[in-house]
């Protein structure tokens, strides 16, 4: 019959040359933006300082990244899952990791990484935790929760280290070390272990899940989805990658400080912006957040290698990512467009 | 209870539900709702909108927990706790809603909630067949399994919501409204599916406001009215008008005798279409539409039809022609016609665009009817540019009472059944004073006493000099309202009908694209 043959249907299944299918992909992956500035913020950083790539300077420069990476990754899970998620209390979170494993376990003891890593990351689980329960079975607003996680958090820090305090345990020695002359941070590890907890994740399908619920909370519910589970998981996740970010602060710093911690929350938030990661949840991962974080990185580096008073850093940091998120926005919408989204026309 | 007595005799049923009842505050959606799907049974659920369908449809999914009654598989009494319970149990239910996660591609959507979600690469592989299987089987141009279902139609992101639920290898399928966006070749090919399915012993229930669909689908048919359920009565043992009478209570036929007899008024016609082309490769069209007058536009779903009513609005540029209405708003004097450029420019000319997807186009779920009505003229009741409350409910009482809206002012539209949600928005642009009415689909998922009254509301504004352009998927629809139908195949209007040419089988044969109906053998209704 003529039917099967409907002129008229979009067509559906598109016949591109493989290559230019990937090509286009590319261009129109919600990475795109945030990879392009990556790189020539690098070009720029190398221009003003070529001696950036070197051996010493680039380990300090990882060390520095790490934590702010992780952290990004940190809020991705709870974003993605949708329903106004967010997880503000990322920051006091890892810095209460840090507190915690230097002004607890150091004093009693547990200052090995076999012991102490593990009890760290089960801290980050079990703030994560809290914070999901109160959002998926308290049904509460995500950013009020996560407000008050943050200031209890950051309190409870202070309350329990009033002073930063030296006598990091052996591990952040390590952490702060490199291999190969300088070239390879030992606290790469801490990124790696992260990108491998979030692979294993997704073979085991929990994101695809995550992601589910993020795009649309209804039909994944009807659909046998314990949403509230799924939920509670993803807030737990980003606690673990808290945590994680707590140790790269610890290696970072080499010491317990109350004060640190906080101040991360608001660049893990403008990370993941940057990184393409839908805000209403539902879309991205964590490469581009990590990418944000590297971009923030490295405009402040640049800002302050070309020696920009550090009165109008501020300023032109804060102008940077509004242009940096003005652009995602307008490239996302331009080649992000859905032909059906308007009811079938 | 009901006069059902096949139950006891035949083999026992599949799904029992008996004594339902669920309140919602003040408001019983759900008094005694009974029903019974045996093995191999297609069960039609009828009734008229804010009779209890939806709210049985959702306890029998496990969305909600019912106050009294009980629901039985087989011999055991369940309790579905959650939607996942009652999938568990091999209930599974595709919603009136289109409910699929627009970022996830049409594989992940397909198996959404659906078996371990670690696998190997052959279940994998596995998966994969059986979606390509059972889209191939819906549709004869299935979507891309790796396309994010947020990129596709309407129509193919309702057949993935029914393709997950069959790929549940369902023991009862409940289809709440589920063909609402299918056209025709869809809708059948999901029928032959679902006959196949029954003859393997699964049993269906099936919601459908559309009476062709009930009647040649359904082994029994079990009526709702006003949260009770009111008849049981196999198939082959009723006709149309007593299926109506059970639903509605009253005499209602079903057949639909039109009110008005003559066609436009004289004068000046309303809307001057001259070789309008909707896309490139479409026949261009020309075509008057008088004052009065109400035109049909049908044809298969992504005919173009679709795009021709959005040229009208002024929501989508033509590939070429114009298309230009009778300019009533700017200055009497100003007899000339204004071509339609955009849709606010329409708005101006006096063409109103009510659209077909409520929910994403038409309201605002959390206001109020209210609230809802006024958008777009609420500048109306601005005295000083301060607005008067009391000026706004005035108005929306007199143009609720025109389409015979019952709700208060202050309920969210977003509790309200389908008809009284169009009533609204209906309401909304009749109070813009429209001279061409533009309808898309109005009285989809809208019951059939509902419909008639909106007819009657089409034919009384007409013969007051209203024109209407209306999309409609309902062949009774054009039978019974239109003037003049206009058919699209393949992006071009290729048949005109007017009302007394119109027949059953002339407009189906031009469904596909056959110039002459009476090549078929089509007989005169």
């Amino acid at each position: 019959m003529t039917i099967t043959q409907n002129a008229a249907a979009r067509p559906l299944a598109q016949a591109a040359p493989r290559g230019a299918r990937i090509a286009g992909a590319a261009v129109r992956s919600p990475l795109a933006v945030v990879t392009a500035m990556v790189v020539a913020l690098i070009a720029a950083d190398l221009a003003v300082t070529p001696t950036m790539f070197s051996g010493g300077h680039l380990a300090g420069s990882v060390n520095l990244l790490v934590p702010t990476a992780l952290a990004a990754i940190a809020g991705v899970p709870s974003i993605l899952s949708g329903g106004g998620g967010l997880d503000l209390s990322v920051g006091p979170l890892l810095g209460f990791v840090n507190v915690f494993a230097v002004a607890v376990l150091m004093p009693h003891g547990l200052g090995s990484g076999w012991i102490s890593i593990p009890l760290c990351l089960l801290l980050g689980a079990l703030g994560g935790a809290v914070n999901g329960a109160l959002v998926a079975y308290g049904r509460l607003q995500p950013i009020v929760v996560t407000l008050g996680t943050y200031l209890f958090l950051a309190g409870i820090a202070l309350v329990v280290l009033p002073q930063p305090q030296g006598g990091a345990p052996g591990w952040a020695g390590f952490l702060s070390g490199a291999w190969l002359g300088g070239y390879l941070p030992h606290s790469l590890v801490l990124l790696l272990a992260a990108a491998l907890l979030w692979l294993a994740l997704r073979r085991l399908g929990f994101v695809r899940l995550i992601t589910a619920v993020g795009s649309d909370t209804r039909a994944a519910y009807t659909a046998g989805v314990d949403v509230a589970a799924v939920r509670l998981g993803a807030y737990t996740i980003g606690g673990v990658f808290a945590a994680l970010a707590g140790l790269g602060l610890t290696g970072l710093i080499g010491s317990g400080d109350p004060t640190v911690g906080p101040q991360y929350t608001l660049t893990a938030m403008a990370a993941v912006a940057l990184g393409g990661n839908a805000l209403a949840g539902g879309r991205g991962g964590i490469l581009g957040p990590v990418l944000g974080a590297a971009t923030l990185f490295l405009i402040q580096s640049l800002l302050s290698a070309l020696s920009v008073s550090s009165l109008w850093i501020q300023v032109v940091y804060g102008a940077v990512l509004l242009a940096a998120i003005c652009l995602n926005s307008v490239v996302g919408t331009a080649t992000r467009a859905r032909p059906g989204a308007a009811g079938g026309a | 209870m009901t006069s059902d007595s096949t139950a006891q005799t035949a083999a026992p049923a599949l799904l029992e539900a008996s004594g339902l009842a669920r309140s919602f505050g003040a408001t019983k959606a759900l008094v005694d709702g009974s029903v019974s799907v045996g093995p191999g049974q297609i069960v039609a659920l009828m009734g008229e909108n804010g009779s209890g369908k939806s709210t049985m449809v959702k306890l029998l999914s496990g969305i909600l927990r019912p106050d009294a009654g009980e629901i039985r598989l087989g011999a055991e009494r369940v309790t579905l706790h959650s939607p996942r319970a009652a999938l568990r149990a091999g209930i599974v239910t595709v919603f009136q809603e289109i409910l699929v996660a627009p970022d996830l591609s049409v594989l992940e959507n397909l198996w959404l909630g659906n078996g371990s979600p670690v696998s190997g690469r052959r279940a994998r592989a596995q998966r994969r067949r059986r979606a390509a299987e059972v889209l191939g089987a819906l549709c004869p141009q299935p979507p891309d399994l790796d396309a994010p279902v947020g990129t596709l139609d309407l129509m193919h992101r309702q057949v993935c919501a029914i393709a997950r639920g069959l790929l549940r290898d369902p023991r009862v399928l409940i289809l709440d409204e589920a063909t609402s966006t299918l056209d025709v070749t869809l809708r059948d090919r999901l029928f032959a599916h679902i006959r196949t399915l029954c003859r393997s012993g699964v049993g269906v229930l099936f919601i459908s406001h559309r009476m062709d669909e009930v009647l040649s689908l359904a082994d029994r048919c079990v009526a709702l009215r006003a949260g009770t359920t009111v008849g049981s009565v196999p198939r082959s043992g009723a006709t149309a008008e007593e299926l109506v009478r059970m639903v509605s209570g009253q005499n209602a036929g079903a057949e639909r005798t039109r009110v008005r007899s003559g066609g436009p008024s004289s004068g000046q016609p309303a809307l001057r279409i001259s070789g309008l082309r909707v896309r490139e490769d479409s026949a261009p069209l020309d075509l008057e539409v008088g004052r009065g007058e109400i035109i049909g536009l049908a044809g298969l779903e992504g005919h173009g039809q679709d795009e021709f009513l959005r040229v009208l609005a002024g929501l989508r540029a033509p590939a070429a022609g114009t298309a230009s209405v009778l300019s009533s708003r700017k200055r009497a004097a100003a007899t000339g016609y204004a071509e339609i450029r955009g849709y606010r420019q329409a708005v101006r000319q006096g063409i109103a665009y009510v659209p077909r997807d409520r929910k994403a186009e038409g309201i605002a779920d959390v206001l109020s009817c209210l609230d809802n009505f006024s958008v777009p003229t609420l500048r109306e009741d601005a005295r000083l540019g301060m607005l008067s409350p009391r000026r706004t409910r005035g108005r929306f009482e007199t143009h609720g009472r025109g389409v015979n809206l019952e709700p208060a002012p202050g309920a969210a539209v977003g509790r309200l059944s389908g008809g009284n949600q169009q009533k609204v928005i209906l309401a909304r642009w009749l109070a813009t004073r429209p001279a061409v009415l533009l309808l898309n689909d109005p009285t989809r998922g809208v019951d059939l006493k509902t419909k008639h009254e909106l007819y009657d509301v089409f034919e009384r504004l007409a013969s007051e000099g209203m024109t209407f352009v209306m999309l409609s998927t309902e062949l009774e629809e054009h039978l019974s309202l239109m003037d003049r139908i206009l058919v699209f195949h393949g992006g071009s209007c290729t048949r005109e009908l007017t009302h007394a040419d119109a027949t059953r089988e002339a407009l189906v044969s031009a469904y596909f694209g056959h110039g002459e109906g009476a090549a078929l053998g089509g007989e005169r209704r």
